[in-house]
């Protein structure tokens, strides 16, 4: 298989009921195709829709048009037009996401949730969350923060905590929005070497760096998001 | 044997009479399940015996023997009456020997004597839904006894443990009937529950007040609730009868002054009278 | 592999309101579905409907029983779904007053669904009762205490270890944190997430807190005067709403 993740056509507009109905298209067309192993950066103009692709190639954000081409379990499935159980079963098994924003979960400790989607997956309880705890110690989060709940991690901590549950579970295809953005450079040199390691594994992945070093380092190659007129239009 | 003039045999009309035994006969088709039925007008109150007494009515023959009892005793005011009652309104021999009854009916008590084959066991039963006191929906128990879902007398029975260590109810305990329905035995004390299980007699309930029928044919199963590791005892007080010494039947517990002085007597008369009689005839 | 619950068509009518036009939903295995909407939209009909307390005019819900065996909820006799409900189902009610027997212990209330199953010891009754209550982080030594001493949290976590403890597949919740203090919510929040998790139950839920919906759900319904206006992915709805009214309720929800 020459590709583990592709795109084709792919459309997306936001349809502002509140606002009168008016749409506002951000994508147009986009055809993205990411071989195993790959690292590709998404580049552009800030607000060119970068998050916005990240997003819809996880399924977070419904395609307009188009589709989301993904090697999963022997087969190509279509996440554009997947139903809600295929889609868990993909962000399961074949594809991650390490987003912006640690969406905290109270009461939960740290380590159960870095582990969780490795049980998810099937690991068991001890090896998840022996992993989880030597993925946290890389990233430099010593063991007492292990079994305290994130709520109260300052920005950096709650960052690389997404960075362990997202690289953890050795996804075939990976998706990073802004991985370094709250990092210290001893950190960012952790991620590159994640990214590194993930990538010889043959992990296809897909990132939004702001940081450009950083970006220089990782990226086998980048994709322009063209920016596209976002005068809003009355439908 | 004459009957009053002006009376039926049996005080009720004949329609009344085959309208019951088609009740008692569907009751005894399924046992422990109540048969609803149109209770009558009878000659006395609700709450003194008028299903037990509309049960007899119904079954009883020119040839049949009758004894009442009340708790036991052949003399309290309300066996005296039933038993009058009847001997005007059908003309029946009657007896307070328990051995030589055909048909017996009995408030609150089972005859110490064991019942025999051909004999009948008449109980008046005030509340007959077993579920009364934790669910007085009859709708809804109804539809628990279609589900066979007792869960709350184990309930409440779990509770009691919970609460004393033991099960609290000693009269009117509830029992299973062939494996099928949950029943009250009538207020009978706990003790006499293992007297109901494969009784060679037929047992017969009726409920005037709540217009229900139902019944035990001879020989059917009759299990106490109870818990695999609290297991059904049955309750009598230690004490030994003045009158005839017995250490086996069920005791009555009698204030004798006002200094705690009291005395045990059985409660079911003729086993004690017969009883004392025996060991007179002994000396 | 067929879902667990199935419904198509549904339909209900009140004089002149409609509580439900046309609405589908499905339910499998191990997965979370919040059904939210405002006062009126339908929602609590729907999980009424769906649990089988209230017959629809239209439509139909099909039920797959433990061996694979499809029923329609309403061609069932009242009998096989009282029994549904005692076993392989349960039923939490916002008001957990609704969902236990307030004069019984916690224990008893919890060995109510064993014993109707036939559980017939006594100590292992209590045991398995003490066990749930630890579960659900109620002090065990609070066995033998009436629910009527109980603060509104414990009821609504005694509630639902009740109806867990005979390993039902599918939960239907109402509003199960309603009137609770927002720290008691979360609580509880928490603690149906990890019981959903580790023992692999389905859940109905129906609320109206969409962060509740978040923090649970797997998908969520949204339903509007009877209608199912949107339905998908949690966080795909809540992050990219496509329905208007779907756009007003989440840019309605005020974050802390």
């Amino acid at each position: 298989m020459t590709w583990a993740l592709r795109t084709e056509h792919l459309d997306k507009s936001f349809v502002m009921h509140l606002q009168g109905g008016a749409r506002m298209p951000v994508l147009a067309a986009v055809e993205l195709e990411v071989r195993p192993g790959e690292c590709v950066a998404l580049a552009g103009v800030s607000g060119a829709g970068k998050s916005t692709l990240l997003r819809c190639l996880y399924g977070n954000y419904g395609a307009s048009g188009g589709r989301i081409l993904l090697r999963h379990a022997d087969d190509t499935v279509d996440l554009a037009t997947a139903d809600a159980r295929l889609v868990r079963a993909i962000r399961r098994r074949t594809l991650g996401y390490v987003s912006q924003f640690l969406r905290v979960i109270p009461r939960v400790p740290t380590l159960d949730i870095v582990a969780e989607p490795m049980r998810a997956m099937g690991l068991g309880a001890d090896a998840a969350r022996q992993r989880a705890a030597a993925l946290l110690l890389r990233l430099n989060m010593p063991a007492h923060l292990h079994s305290l709940p994130p709520a109260t991690f300052s920005g950096g901590e709650q960052q690389r905590v997404n960075l362990a549950r997202g690289f953890a579970p050795a996804f075939p295809v990976l998706l990073l929005d802004e991985p370094t953005a709250s990092l210290d450079a001893a950190n960012r040199d952790v991620v590159v070497a994640l990214i590194g390691e993930a990538k010889r594994r043959g992990t296809a992945i897909v990132g939004v760096f702001h940081d450009t070093e950083v970006r220089d380092r990782v990226a086998d190659r980048l994709f322009t998001v063209a920016a596209m007129d976002r005068t809003p239009c009355a439908t | 044997m004459t009957t009053a003039a002006g009376y039926n045999f049996g005080y009720l009309d004949e329609n009344s009479k085959r309208m019951i035994r088609r009740a008692l006969l569907k009751a005894v088709a399924v046992p422990g399940y109540q048969v609803p039925f149109g209770s009558r007008e009878m000659p006395l109150p609700y709450g003194w015996g008028t299903g037990g007494i509309q049960v007899t009515a119904s079954i009883i023959g020119p040839d049949d023997v009758l004894k009442v009892i009340d708790q036991g005793a052949d003399d309290t005011t309300n066996a005296v009456s039933i038993r009058r009652f009847f001997a005007k309104v059908a003309g029946v021999a009657t007896t307070e020997r328990t051995a030589e009854a055909s048909i017996i009916q009995t408030r609150h008590r089972v005859p110490e004597a064991p019942l025999r084959e051909g004999q009948i066991l008449v109980y008046q039963v005030p509340m007959p839904e077993p579920m009364f006191r934790l669910e007085p929906r009859l709708a809804e128990t109804r539809k628990l006894h279609a589900l066979a879902d007792y869960s709350i007398m184990h309930i409440k029975f779990y509770e009691d443990i919970a609460r004393t260590g033991h099960i609290a109810t000693s009269y009117n305990y509830p029992v299973m009937v062939d494996d099928r329905y949950l029943m009250s035995p009538s207020p009978i004390p706990s003790f006499d529950n293992p007297k109901l299980h494969r009784m060679p007699a037929l047992q017969l309930f009726g409920a005037g007040r709540e217009k229900r029928i139902y019944a035990v044919p001879p020989y059917t199963k009759v299990r106490s609730l109870d818990f695999e590791d609290h297991p059904f005892q049955p309750i009598r007080a230690d004490g030994t009868c003045a009158l005839c010494g017995s250490r086996e039947s069920y005791l009555d517990e009698i204030v004798t002054d006002d200094r705690g002085g009291r005395m045990f007597i059985c409660s079911d008369t003729d086993y004690c009278g017969t009883r004392a009689a025996g060991q007179e005839a002994a000396e | 592999m067929s879902p667990l619950l199935a419904a198509q068509g549904l339909g209900l009518r009140f004089g002149t309101v409609t509580a439900l036009d046309d609405v589908a939903v499905e339910i499998w295995p191990g997965e979370v579905v919040a059904i939210v909407g405002e006062s009126g939209s339908g929602k609590t009909t729907l999980l009424r409907v769906l649990s089988g307390m209230m017959p629809p005019q239209a439509g139909r819900v099909l039920y797959r029983d433990p061996e694979g065996g499809q029923h329609s909820l309403f061609d069932m006799p009242e009998i096989a779904l009282r029994r549904l409900h005692r076993s392989d189902w349960g039923f939490v009610y916002q008001n957990p007053r609704d969902g236990l027997r307030l004069g019984i212990s916690a224990g008893g209330n919890i060995g109510e669904r064993l014993m109707a199953a036939g559980h017939r010891n006594y100590g292992h009754i209590r045991a398995i009762a003490a066990e749930w209550l630890a579960r659900v982080e109620i002090d065990p030594g609070r066995i033998d205490t009436l629910p009527r001493n109980f603060s509104g949290g414990m009821q609504q976590r005694l509630q639902i270890a009740r109806t867990l403890v005979t390993s039902p597949r599918l939960v239907f919740m109402d509003e199960p944190t309603g009137g609770l203090d927002v720290s008691v919510q979360a609580r509880l929040l928490d603690m149906i997430r990890g019981l959903v998790a580790e023992l692999d139950l389905a859940v109905l839920l129906v609320t109206h807190d969409i962060s509740a919906a978040r923090l649970l759900a797997h998908r969520i319904v949204v339903m509007q005067q009877g209608r199912v206006v949107e339905a998908g992915l949690t966080d795909r709805v809540l992050d990219d709403p496509q329905h208007p009214y779907t756009q007003l309720l989440t840019t309605s929800v005020l974050s802390a």
